[in-house]
């Protein structure tokens, strides 16, 4: 290996470092131990074949993460997103109401439409909360798809009642 | 690892013997970790102005499993050759 790092190399380093941020703090002794091999490989090819395995090392074992936590599998986009697209029908409802007031009409409006979306649009992302951390995390899954059902309904509870 | 049981082995070297990418080596090593089958340590380097290395070995659970393992593949190969002959 030359004194002057290669750009194979450069980039090999620069892989090892982002394997070693994405891997969980838990595991991170892991992420030290694969980057230091790095320093051990003379080839600059084999480096970064080395190199791009980290990185895929680290995201499999971001993928076999445990969360603990409530809030750790809150902050998950699965597990906010549907909440939030529910909170955003349930406010286009509400502003709906406040400026035309209750209107039953038979064709179908701007806002009925994005409300249908954001309700349809959700249930995959919901699907795939279910799907990823049912298994891992069952109670903190089971407890935040609660709040997720809670939110659903309470955006569908006004379009129910005032029969809009 | 079972053919050098009382060897200290690094990861590069590992993937050298194996055939397995490092992608693939280390969520095995870290498996094989957390069921107490494999113990690290870190060593010291074997030239100066190298970073101290992670070593791996079996443990003595993990060399048990390893033999039962590598004994059940020898019986059901040995099978399988009794088998092939007898059809």
């Amino acid at each position: 290996m030359s004194e002057r790092l290669s750009v194979l190399r450069r980039i090999a380093l620069t892989l090892v470092r982002h394997a070693f941020r994405a891997l969980p703090p838990a595991r991170s002794e892991w992420g030290q131990a694969m980057s230091r091999e790095l320093d051990h490989i003379e080839s600059d090819w084999r480096a970064l074949r080395w190199s791009v395995g980290c990185v895929v090392a680290s995201y499999t074992e971001r993928g076999h993460e445990r969360p603990k936590s409530l809030g750790a599998v809150a902050r998950k986009p699965s597990a906010f997103l549907p909440m939030a697209m529910s909170l955003a029908a349930f406010t286009i409802v509400l502003v709906s109401i406040g400026i035309f007031g209750v209107v039953h009409e038979t064709d179908e409006g701007a806002t009925a439409h994005i409300w249908q979306l954001l309700m349809a649009g959700q249930m995959p992302v919901l699907a795939f909360f279910i799907v990823k951390w049912l298994p891992r995390a069952p109670r903190q899954t089971l407890l935040i798809l609660a709040f997720q059902i809670g939110a659903a309904l309470a955006a569908m509870a006004p379009v129910y009642y005032l029969k809009l | 690892m079972l053919r050098q049981s009382h060897t200290w082995q690094y990861g590069y070297e590992l993937s050298k013997q194996t055939g397995l990418k490092s992608g693939t080596l280390y969520p095995l090593l870290i498996r094989l970790s957390d069921q107490g089958l494999l113990q690290s340590q870190w060593q010291k380097p074997e030239r100066p102005g190298k970073p101290p290395r992670h070593a791996y070995k079996l443990t003595t659970t993990g060399l048990a499993f390893a033999r039962a393992v590598e004994a059940s593949n020898t019986s059901s190969a040995a099978r399988g050759k009794f088998a092939g002959a007898t059809t």
